[in-house]
């Protein structure tokens, strides 16, 4: 997931997520990504038979770090986590 | 779908949110952009335009909502007040000077049926545009 960012299709985050114990819920236009043990976590997911933007894939490994899911990237240097330098 | 909950969620998204712009690109080397608003953490959408983009953003903040209030939480308001606020037309060309863009045709078409038409928007995004063009 980390080494390739791009080709990625919306079932395949869908699954990624679900996998990891995410609930989807289908709105209007996008897909509704929520997690039972994190309320307020939310992402919308264009659902589109098009490739994703790689965007996705980095928030989506950002937030399964964030919410403690995956271990962060050794070779990150810290940066995992961090928001707002102002 | 609770029609009057989603009627609500939409009512609701013609707030001022303010909203980002990133240029990503796919695995064919063709140009995708990514949407989102900031004040609602994850909810994005992307385009092949930016205009198609920003449009699907407004869907997905419906959406975005909508689950909020299905789920009996808050939604966050735009944080930016006002008087900070500029013109829809001044972001958005902020925006299509940075990225070089052309915009298309429609693009007034889809800027008003996805804002309201006193709508003005954060400033916000007009500065983290310069902060781009700065580095």
């Amino acid at each position: 997931m980390r080494n390739s960012y791009t080709g990625w299709k919306t079932n395949d985050l869908l699954s990624l997520y679900e996998g990891f114990g995410f609930i989807i819920k289908h709105g209007g236009s996008h897909e509704v990504v929520k997690h039972p043990d994190f309320p307020r976590f939310r992402e919308t997911i264009s659902r589109t038979s098009h490739e994703l933007s790689p965007g996705y894939i980095r928030d989506a490994i950002a937030n399964l770090e964030r919410l403690g899911l995956i271990e962060p990237e050794v070779e990150n240097d810290n940066e995992s986590g961090v928001t707002g330098e102002s | 779908m609770n029609q009057e909950l989603r009627e609500k969620a939409k009512q609701l998204s013609f707030q001022n949110y303010a909203f980002m712009v990133e240029e990503d690109v796919l695995s064919d080397g063709s140009p995708i952009f990514l949407t989102s608003n900031p004040e609602l953490e994850g909810c994005k959408s992307q385009g092949r335009t930016i205009d198609e983009a920003i449009f699907n953003l407004a869907e997905a903040r419906i959406d975005y909502i909508y689950s909020l209030l299905e789920d009996g939480l808050p939604v966050p308001q735009p944080v930016i007040t006002n008087t900070e606020t500029g013109s829809m037309r001044d972001a958005v060309a902020t925006i299509v000077r940075e990225f070089k863009m052309e915009q298309s045709d429609d693009f007034e078409a889809v800027l008003s049926s996805v804002f309201q038409p006193e709508s003005r928007v954060p400033l916000y995004t007009a500065i983290v545009e310069e902060k781009i063009s700065a580095v």
